[in-house]
């Protein structure tokens, strides 16, 4: 018979995130805006560094940028073969960072920046595309994947 | 706030009234201009040319009918070109810029309503900011047996491909035959339903194309004399049975007796989908890249294209189709496709079991089922972070014409040091001859190389009796110059029926070469 895509299941990342957050006292506060970054243009200079000031983040966010994920990024950026960007990733930065949902230098300005400007082969979005909104909400999935080690890989 | 860019001809008082005007007609947010992170991504990134050569002034997304009605009466009232997309993601052919810098991108991604999904008949209406992807996911979600035929790439959109005449690869890999029923504003704003659509109470709107009197869907494809609004595709219901196959060859020239073995089996039908016979690098780019197997400059030589095909377990062409039905009817097909392809030496057959982690047999699989997938972007990862323009001559489906143009395309590229990549997509009695141009998007030398590589391609075909069925930007009026038979008699129908439905030009001017009277005088 014939199948659906698969679809790699991101959410317990997500509720694994939240529930972090939740259990360390954290509120739902509105996000601030995001940090700078320090070192070479937008990657962070470590793991964890920077977030903190991000604010916390709901569960619904956390699904709007899956949603957002899916729809735009996963395509090109999954794990696995086939997939472009993980490809390209790979050959540049070496299988280690090859997965965006799996790393821990992305700050967020630089997720996007590169979203809105696009980088290498990878063409910019617009903002019909993926709103602001949007936007704030992709990057806050994506750092919580990464701060969650990559659902994928552990999956 | 300093404007970026002004359409030509237009003042910067008039811009900015315009864009006021508009602004108001479609909310603040969505009149963008002053953002410039926001209007630059609307800029062709991809173009081997001048990015600033079809860099927009401003971008507009209406969201329903009246607001373009409204966005339409501001431009004709300013004399504001405007410039329509509807995914914008045409990259190869200029992604959502403009043809003339300046012009205001009309962007129709927000109107994303899939509007109707007919089980019975097996068709939907879709708006144009719909794409492939976001339609697959509509069907399995509410677990509808019905397949979308989607271009390459997910991101491509369902009108905006049709209308470009674009291809996929299912039986229904012909976008344009299935397209049924079609909405459009025109420029001076009247909504027109095309074929039975314009009849009260149309109950076939979507079943039978062409209603009568004349049919006037073609002139809105591949043109700039309406605004496409809604557009009925017809689907594919699910068949019982799916087998995907592939067929390698080993030999460069056997793509000679490929195309006459092919040639029968789908004029009958054997083969029902829009097949390929993929060259060795566009299937290896899937997999691998350039370097892992040529570490020089120019053209990969011929011990490294062998070892590559070695290790790929991939021939020179790689022929794609598939079976679809019942399991009889698949297997009688198949033994007559296994007999008529195995004509050719040593020609090797491939099922999806033999095929297992292969990431190129993966997505052409995928491709002809209708499951949107990204994959095929890879190839752009051929020289390192890439892009492409496509060189897309169509070729009778005859040995022959395949050889000749394989001939002249492969020696061409491999005189400007440039690999063939390319592929023959076969339709019912005509093939796409896509040859993909890959460049660095950051090296302005071999950018050169390719526009000049193109320019000369172009004339070679033309001298030949080969004609493009689809361009970029840059080359539109190259392409459509070359359609100029009896005195270019067909650009004069075009330019009649431009400057009767939109004697402003103020919609997409230069698409596919086509003009506004204004813009013709220079």
């Amino acid at each position: 018979m014939i199948g659906r895509v698969k679809h790699v299941n991101y959410r317990w990342a997500a509720v694994m995130f939240v529930l972090a957050l939740s259990f360390s006292g954290c509120g739902l506060d509105e996000p601030g805006e995001p940090d700078g970054t320090a070192g070479e243009p937008g990657v962070s200079s470590g793991v964890g560094v920077g977030w903190s000031s991000w604010g916390s983040v709901d569960l619904e966010t956390l699904k709007q940028g899956e949603d957002v994920y899916g729809r735009y990024c996963a395509g090109c950026h999954a794990a696995g073969d086939g997939h472009p960007g993980t490809m390209r990733l790979a050959i540049r930065s070496g299988t280690g960072k090859s997965i965006i949902t799996a790393r821990d230098d992305l700050a967020p300005d630089y997720i996007k920046m590169v979203v809105r400007n696009g980088l290498g082969m990878m063409p910019a979005f617009r903002p019909t595309e993926i709103g602001d909104g949007e936007l704030n909400a992709l990057t806050r999935y994506i750092v919580a994947a990464n701060e969650n080690s990559g659902g994928e890989i552990k999956k | 706030m300093a404007v970026n860019r002004l359409p030509e001809g237009v003042s910067a008082e008039a811009f900015a009234a315009a864009c006021d005007e508009m602004r108001g007609a479609v909310g603040d947010k969505w009149l963008i201009r002053d953002n410039l992170q926001h209007l630059n991504s609307y800029r062709d990134s991809y173009t081997p040319g001048d990015i600033d050569s079809n860099a927009p002034s401003a971008a507009v997304a209406p969201k329903d009918v009246a607001e373009i009605q409204k966005v339409l009466a501001v431009a004709r009232k300013y004399r504001t070109p405007l410039w329509t997309v509807s995914t914008g993601r045409n990259y190869g052919y200029g992604g959502a810029a403009p043809r003339k810098a300046g012009c205001i991108v009309l962007d129709l991604k927000r109107m994303n309503r899939i509007l109707e999904v007919n089980e019975k008949h097996a068709y939907a209406v879709v708006e144009p900011g719909v794409t492939y992807h976001e339609l697959y996911e509509y069907l399995q979600r509410r677990d509808i047996k019905l397949w979308a035929d989607p271009a390459a790439p997910a991101w491509g959109g369902v009108v905006g491909n049709t209308a470009d005449r674009g291809v996929g690869y299912t039986p229904y890999g012909e976008h344009f035959t299935v397209q049924c029923g079609m909405q459009v504003v025109l420029a001076d704003g009247s909504v027109v339903e095309t074929g039975m659509g314009a009849t009260a109470n149309a109950s076939t709107r979507n079943l039978y194309k062409y209603g009568h009197g004349a049919w006037v869907d073609g002139i809105f494809t591949q043109s700039n004399f309406g605004v496409i609004t809604q557009m009925g595709v017809w689907l594919l219901p699910e068949p019982p049975g799916y087998r995907p196959y592939m067929v390698t060859f080993p030999k460069e020239d056997d793509i000679h007796q490929i195309t006459e073995v092919v040639r029968p089996l789908k004029i009958s039908m054997l083969i029902p989908n829009a097949a390929v016979t993929v060259g060795l690098i566009w299937e290896a780019a899937a997999k691998v890249s350039k370097s892992q197997y040529y570490a020089g400059s120019g053209v990969m030589p011929e011990s490294a294209r062998r070892k590559m095909a070695t290790d790929l377990d991939i021939g020179n062409w790689n022929f794609y189709g598939a079976l679809y039905g019942p399991e009889p009817i698949m297997d009688n097909n198949w033994a007559i496709i296994e007999e008529s392809f195995a004509q050719v030496p040593g020609a090797k057959f491939y099922f999806a079991e033999d095929r297992k982690g292969d990431a190129a047999f993966d997505y052409r699989a995928k491709l002809m089922r209708g499951v949107p997938n990204m994959t095929e972007f890879g190839l752009l990862n051929w020289l390192g972070p890439g892009s492409h323009i496509d060189f897309s001559p169509m070729s009778p489906v005859t040995g022959d014409g395949a050889l000749q143009q394989f001939h002249f395309m492969r020696d061409t590229c491999h005189e400007y040091g440039v690999d063939y990549i390319g592929e023959f997509l076969i339709g019912w009695r005509d093939m796409h001859h896509v040859l993909m141009l890959v460049f660095k998007r950051d090296d302005e030398a071999h950018k050169r190389t390719i526009k000049e590589l193109f320019k000369v391609l172009v004339g070679e075909a033309t001298s030949k009796g080969y004609g493009e069925y689809r361009t970029h930007l840059d080359y539109m009026d190259m392409i459509s110059g070359t359609y100029n038979w009896n005195n270019s008699a067909l650009a004069r129908v075009n330019q009649s029926l431009k400057d009767v439905l939109d004697p402003n030009g103020i919609l997409s001017p230069g698409k596919s070469g086509i003009w506004p009277q204004d813009d013709r005088k220079g």
